[in-house]
């Protein structure tokens, strides 16, 4: 099935519904939950998310215009005046050396300003190309290789379907090997450390960018030890915005993600074992009645929840999370209980079935049945034997 | 009617605009908010005119000098192409005064514009002795976004190569090093000290445990450092410049919109 296929296929099942730029964060979040097609699907046709969350009655994500702002601030500071910030922290951690300082900035504003008269995928494919261009000069070592390039953009085949991911920066000693660098606005506090539920988002976000990075060096005939197996992770010192830097250890997140998208299923054999007539509709125009906002609401409920789904625990931070919840609860999956009780059910879907294998209401007919049966009647009576009645 | 009552009459008017366009959104009168939102955007405008006019009136000691004043006078300060964000900076700190971004915004097209009416001959007399430019990419000549230089500097000053970027930040740091020394207890010598602290912490050898900071020392770190990079910087710039002479007058100032794509690029 070519990449040509799935764009088509993704293209139809897309109809009119806005897109959103994809990134690195998403993806992340997508190799999270990597057995849900729903997701799969959602994200490869770069669905515009926050659309259709609300047209899937699921909360907006709660992003702080504060917090917003404040990274937007650090990252300003710390990538203003030649990246000196950068410079210095490269320096101290990962051993760059002062006459390595040669730069390039490839930022969409940057290359907006320099090349007027080209559209905006033109210029996408231009940074694209440039990047590719110079991780070749840089891996080569040669004499007109770059030691930081400012927001590199690197592509990643998902699903079949091509996606760009921006990198904030990219560094490479010219007796080094290419390292990313992220900076976030977290807070790096000296007795306690930053927060490692944020810096785990962050690292797998970076995983992202290393692999599309393992890919290109690879296409441009570099060794898999071109690339570093850690990232530059710079953060706040503390409250203030002063920049402090982490190395953090790279390899099992990245093989990880490898490992997750080697089996990631290609859209288009998804989007192909469904129903021609699953389209999304538009989304409802502004002034649009309430009766014809419901109508187009129930479509895209209607067309997101054909999309095969895979319920569990690792789906709590995906922001279409209430909608398959409620989905689950209608359908007495099993699923709600989290992963462990679904994978302890088998093919034993729903939780009534289960009750009543428990209870003997109903007799076990396949393996799957005659394990819950015996698992959990062996529970139900530890239970009843200490005291406990299970009214279901 | 004096100006006072004049300037509270179009606040008025702007209020009541606004409070009948949100009656309007309210009761979702399309073709009313659109003609509101009209009348609104003239009232606002007029609003600002008179406004401005009275600021500009009464500022007369503290007003700020032209934006292009300011700019160049902090990029002659400086000696080197320099980072929007950098000549702010210096701007509040030297000189105390505050450069809008949004007004910096439309200065280039500005300085563009006014450079191409004088050389179209009739206003001849009043081109300028400098011109605020952008600093352009040594291998397109293309206008860099938000790095500011002077047409006065020569072209191989105004070509940013790779090691550009951080060379002409050592220069402005050394020459914000000189300009600390002459200060003596002049009132912007706290902010300016400021500002080259911040310099500091990113200059391998500007600091060390025992010695307290000072400009010559900084000075000394960040003209090291330099060394070491300058011959490999003005190389590229010089072969650069080389190429770039063969532009117009124009395009040597202002850079050059022609893309020139190589094959990978072309196949994207």
């Amino acid at each position: 099935m070519t990449a040509h296929r799935s764009a088509d296929l993704l293209s139809r099942f897309r109809g009119d519904f806005p897109t959103q730029d994809l990134d690195a964060r998403r993806i992340a979040g997508m190799l999270e939950a990597p057995h849900c097609e729903r997701r799969l699907i959602v994200d490869a046709a770069a669905l515009n998310m926050p659309v259709l969350t609300d047209l899937l009655d699921c909360p907006p994500a709660q992003v702080s215009p504060h917090a917003t702002r404040r990274g937007q601030e650090f990252e300003r500071r710390v990538l203003d005046n030649a990246m000196d910030e950068v410079i210095a922290l490269t320096r101290t951690h990962l051993g760059m050396i002062r006459t390595e300082t040669r730069q390039l900035d490839l930022s969409p504003s940057q290359m907006r300003t320099q090349n007027p008269a080209l559209d905006t995928p033109a210029i996408r494919r231009l940074r694209v190309a440039r990047t590719r261009s110079h991780i070749a000069a840089m891996i080569a070592s040669s004499d007109a290789a770059l030691h930081l390039v400012r927001h590199p953009l690197l592509e990643l085949d998902l699903a079949g379907v091509p996606i760009r991911l921006e990198l904030d920066v990219l560094t490479c000693a010219t007796l080094g090997r290419l390292t990313p660098v992220e900076i976030k606005s977290l807070p790096l506090h000296h007795h306690t450390d930053a927060d490692p539920h944020k810096v785990g988002a962050a690292v797998r976000q970076i995983a992202v960018y290393l692999v599309a990075l393992r890919r290109l060096v690879d296409s441009c005939g570099g060794k898999a030890d071109d690339i570093a197996d850690q990232a530059l992770l710079i953060m706040t010192s503390g409250f203030s915005l002063l920049p402090e830097a982490r190395v953090v250890d790279m390899r099992p997140h990245v093989d990880h993600h490898e490992w997750v998208l080697a089996r990631q299923p290609q859209a288009a054999l998804v989007l192909a074992d469904l129903p021609r007539d699953v389209v999304l509709p538009a989304p409802p125009a502004p002034d649009a009645s309430t009766g014809q906002k419901q109508d187009i609401k129930a479509a895209t409920q209607q067309t997101v929840a054909a999309l095969p789904m895979h319920y569990g625990d690792s789906c709590s931070s995906c922001p279409m999370l209430k909608f398959c919840a409620r989905q689950a609860a209608a359908h007495d999956a099993v699923a709600q209980l989290g992963t462990q009780a679904a994978n302890a059910c088998g093919s034993v879907g729903t939780i009534s079935a289960a009750f009543d294998l428990i209870a003997g209401r109903r007799n076990p007919a396949t393996g799957a049945e005659r394990a819950v049966s015996a698992d959990f009647g062996r529970a139900a009576t530890a239970l009843a034997l200490a005291g406990v009645r299970l009214d279901h | 009617m004096d100006r006072a009552a004049e300037i509270k009459q179009a606040m008025d008017k702007v209020a009541a605009y606004q409070a009948e366009l949100a009656r309007a959104v309210e009761a979702r009168e399309l073709e009313r908010v659109n003609e509101l939102m009209a009348q609104l955007s003239v009232a606002e405008r007029r609003r600002n005119r008179l406004l401005q006019a009275e600021a500009t009136a009464a500022g007369s000691a503290g007003s700020a000098p032209p934006i292009r004043e300011q700019v160049i006078a902090v990029l002659g300060l400086l000696g080197s192409p320099s980072p929007v964000a950098l000549v702010r900076d210096v701007s509040a700190a030297r000189f105390g005064e505050i450069i809008q971004p949004s007004r910096l915004a439309s200065l280039r097209r500005d300085e563009q514009r006014s450079w191409q009416a004088a050389q179209r001959g009739t206003t001849r007399s009043q081109a300028r002795p400098t011109y605020v430019t952008p600093a352009l990419t040594y291998d397109r000549f293309a206008p860099m976004r938000g790095v500011l230089a002077l047409s006065s500097w020569s072209l191989e000053a105004r070509l940013i190569g790779p090691t550009s970027p951080r060379a002409d930040l050592l220069r402005v740091i050394a020459r914000l090093c000189d300009e600390a020394d002459h200060a003596g207890d002049a009132p912007w010598t706290p902010d300016l000290r400021r500002l080259l602290w911040k310099f500091t912490r990113t200059i391998a050898g500007a600091i060390s445990a025992d010695d307290e900071l000072t400009n010559s020392r900084l000075r000394d770190a960040a003209q090291r450092e330099l060394g070491q990079i300058t011959d490999a910087d003005k190389a590229e710039r010089s072969g650069a410049a080389e190429r770039a002479r063969r532009l117009d007058p124009e395009e040597q100032l202002f850079g050059t919109s022609l893309h020139v794509s190589t094959p990978s690029e072309a196949a994207g």
